[in-house]
Order: C-alpha cells, then sequence, then structure tokens
C-alpha cells in the first residue's frame, strides 16, 4: 500500500507541474521561461515514475495488473 | 475572421462559418459511430464524412488564424483571450478524462464488488447474477449471453509499456524543441518537433495494431462487459487526442519551417507543447490504472 500511496504521489507532483505550466502559460505572457522549466520538470518526473514502475515490479513490490479476485 | 482589432481596442471578430463547420464535422463523427455501433450501414460512411469534414474545418480556420497572426493583427487583449481560450478548453478536456477515469474507479471499486455480493450488497449478489464471482479485470461477465467472454487481458510488459515509452520520449523531444525555440536555434527545433510528431505516429500505430489484437486474439472488445467498455473508452479517446495532438504538431513544425515564432512570441507552439505534455501525462495514468494500480 505504501508502494502505491508513493506512485500516485509523484503522479500528483507529475500533475503539479503539468497545472504550474499551464498557470505561467495563461498569465505569464509567454515572457518568461516559467512554463518551459515547468514543463521539463513534469517530463524528468514522470520518466523517474516510469522506471520506479519497473524497479517495484523487479524488487516484487507491485505487480501489473492480472486478474484480481475481490476477497 | 479578420475583425475590428485596432491598437489596443477590444478584439470583435467578424461573424464566421468554421465553429458552425466543426460542429457538423464532430456531430457526424459521433452520429456516425452510434449509427455504426447499432448496425447501420451508414454509419461508418457518416464517420468519415465527419472526419473530412473536421479536417477541411482545422486547415480553413488554423489558417485563417496563422495569417491573422503573421499579418500583425493581434493585439495584446487578443493574445490573452487566446490564453484564457486555451485554458477554458483544458478544463473541459480534464473534466472529460476525469469523467472516464472516475467510470473505471466506480466500475472497478464500487459496482462490480457489489454485483459480488461485498459489504452489505449482499442481496444485490443474491437476486441478480448469485453465480458471478467478482475480480478485476473482469474476465467472467455476469450476464453471458449478452456480452462475450474475453480470453486474456492486455499485460502492462508488452505493447502498453513500449507505448508509455514512445509517448514519455516524445515529451523529452517537445522538451528539447522548446528550449531551442525559447534560445532561437531554429535547427535543433525543427529535428526535435519533427521527431516528437514521428513518435506520436508510431504510438498511434502500435495502439491500432494492439486493438486489433485485442479483438482478434484475445476476446477484449467494446461488447465484452464493463473491462472492455472502460478500456477501448479511455484508450480511444486518449488515441483521438494523440491523433489531434500530432495534427497540431504538424502544423506547428510547418509553421516553424516557415520561420514562425520568435523567442518571445510563441503562444501557437507553447500551447500546443502544453496540450501535448498533456495527453502524455493522460496515458501515463493510463498505465498506471489500468495496468498496475
Amino acid at each position: 500500500m505504501t508502494i502505491k500511496l508513493l506512485i500516485l504521489a509523484l503522479f500528483g507532483c507529475v500533475l503539479f507541474f503539468l497545472g504550474s505550466a499551464l498557470f505561467h502559460l495563461v498569465r505569464g505572457r509567454g515572457q518568461d521561461d516559467r512554463t518551459v522549466w515547468s514543463l521539463t520538470w513534469r517530463i524528468g518526473l514522470s520518466i523517474a515514475l516510469f522506471i520506479l514502475l519497473f524497479i517495484f515490479a523487479a524488487l516484487g513490490w507491485i505487480h501489473p495488473h492480472d486478474v484480481n479476485p475481490h476477497s | 475572421m479578420s475583425g475590428t482589432h485596432t491598437g489596443t481596442g477590444y478584439y470583435l471578430p467578424d461573424p464566421s462559418h468554421w465553429p458552425i463547420t466543426g460542429s457538423i464535422g464532430l456531430f457526424s463523427i459521433l452520429g456516425g459511430f452510434a449509427l455504426a455501433l447499432d448496425g447501420h450501414a451508414a454509419g461508418k460512411a457518416v464517420m468519415v464524412f465527419g472526419a473530412l469534414v473536421m479536417l477541411g474545418m482545422l486547415f480553413g480556420w488554423f489558417g485563417t488564424v496563422i495569417r491573422e497572426s503573421e499579418g500583425g493583427q493581434y493585439n495584446s487583449q487578443v493574445d490573452v483571450s487566446f490564453r484564457w481560450g486555451m485554458a477554458w478548453f483544458i478544463f473541459s478536456e480534464v473534466m472529460f478524462f476525469a469523467a472516464f477515469f472516475g467510470a473505471l474507479y466506480y466500475a472497478r471499486q464500487l459496482s462490480v464488488p457489489w454485483l459480488g455480493g461485498e459489504g452489505d450488497k449482499l442481496a444485490t449478489h443474491q437476486l441478480l447474477w448469485p453465480g458471478f464471482s467478482a475480480a478485476w479485470p473482469v474476465l467472467s461477465t455476469p450476464n453471458t449471453t449478452l456480452f462475450m467472454q474475453i480470453k486474456e487481458v492486455i499485460p502492462a510488459f508488452g505493447v502498453p509499456a513500449i507505448n508509455t515509452l514512445l509517448l514519455l520520449s516524445s515529451g523529452v523531444t517537445v522538451t528539447i524543441a522548446h528550449h531551442a525555440l525559447k534560445h532561437n536555434n531554429r535547427g535543433l527545433l525543427l529535428l526535435f518537433l519533427f521527431l516528437t510528431i514521428a513518435l506520436g505516429v508510431a504510438f498511434l500505430s502500435l495502439q491500432a495494431h494492439e486493438y486489433g489484437e485485442a479483438y482478434r486474439a484475445k476476446g477484449l472488445t467494446l461488447n465484452s462487459g464493463i473491462y472492455g467498455s472502460t478500456f477501448f473508452m479511455l484508450t480511444g479517446f486518449h488515441g483521438l487526442h494523440v491523433t489531434l495532438g500530432a495534427i497540431m504538431l504538424t502544423v506547428i513544425w510547418l509553421r516553424c519551417l516557415r520561420g514562425h515564432f520568435k523567442p518571445n512570441h510563441h503562444f501557437g507552439f507553447e500551447a500546443v507543447a502544453w496540450y501535448w505534455h498533456f495527453v502524455d501525462v493522460v496515458w501515463l495514468g493510463l498505465f498506471i490504472f489500468v495496468y498496475w494500480l
């Protein structure tokens, strides 16, 4: 469960930087670098999250979906 | 759309036929899709007609706006209205995908366990389908006469992982192109924007191949119960957004070839780049929630 929460928290950070980029895009008038740097953080974190998924799977901490019966 | 836009005055566009043209195109695509689902012979033809109208609208409307922008007709007030238009468009997109992710959550966490008799819904289970055992993905649907059975779900470590890698790579290339534009490096901008489009097309090709496999070999279709429905609704609409994003990126690339956009004046580029990041994040969410969590 902790691992799933960590994955969700990282995904939340990705959403935050995407939202931050949109805020600067709408309010910043394109005169500064804040939009592009927010987007750079967003892609960096997304790649980190993608790699972490496979590391967690290799360590046996999470498993991609198979059929999961509800108990 | 060439309207009244002097110096600092309020921009008032002339009447334009492009909005109603786009509406007719979208209505035809969805109407044709509904007809096709219902087994009407005209369904596919209506969809193709709608798609052609949409392409014509995009070509014509983009062309009008580009000509006006490059002609220096837009003042700062128009720039603000474009930015806010983008914000509201994205708000509607977020709501759109939130509805589908919400449907996935509702089906997986609530309705399917209820049908299996979880919690205080034992009576529901006994009255409706007492033989149904809840699981996710739902391979054996409770009503086997109405819905097909899924033979196999799509594993995360196959095409979905490769597609995620492709889209994330395209996120890297579009970001490099963005930095290149900011530093006025046109060669790098053109190269990495082209790579972004190529990666997007590769993603769509693999997705189409995966759909074929799902239908032919795995029995996973729109008619195979709640898992098939949510899977194809989410990934299908996402695919449509990638298609539109790739078209818009191609237009932006062609504009860059013509020397459009400056390091401090490039809203069109930045809006499309952001949109591409958005569809990338939606896919990452799909990959995590559909295949992993």
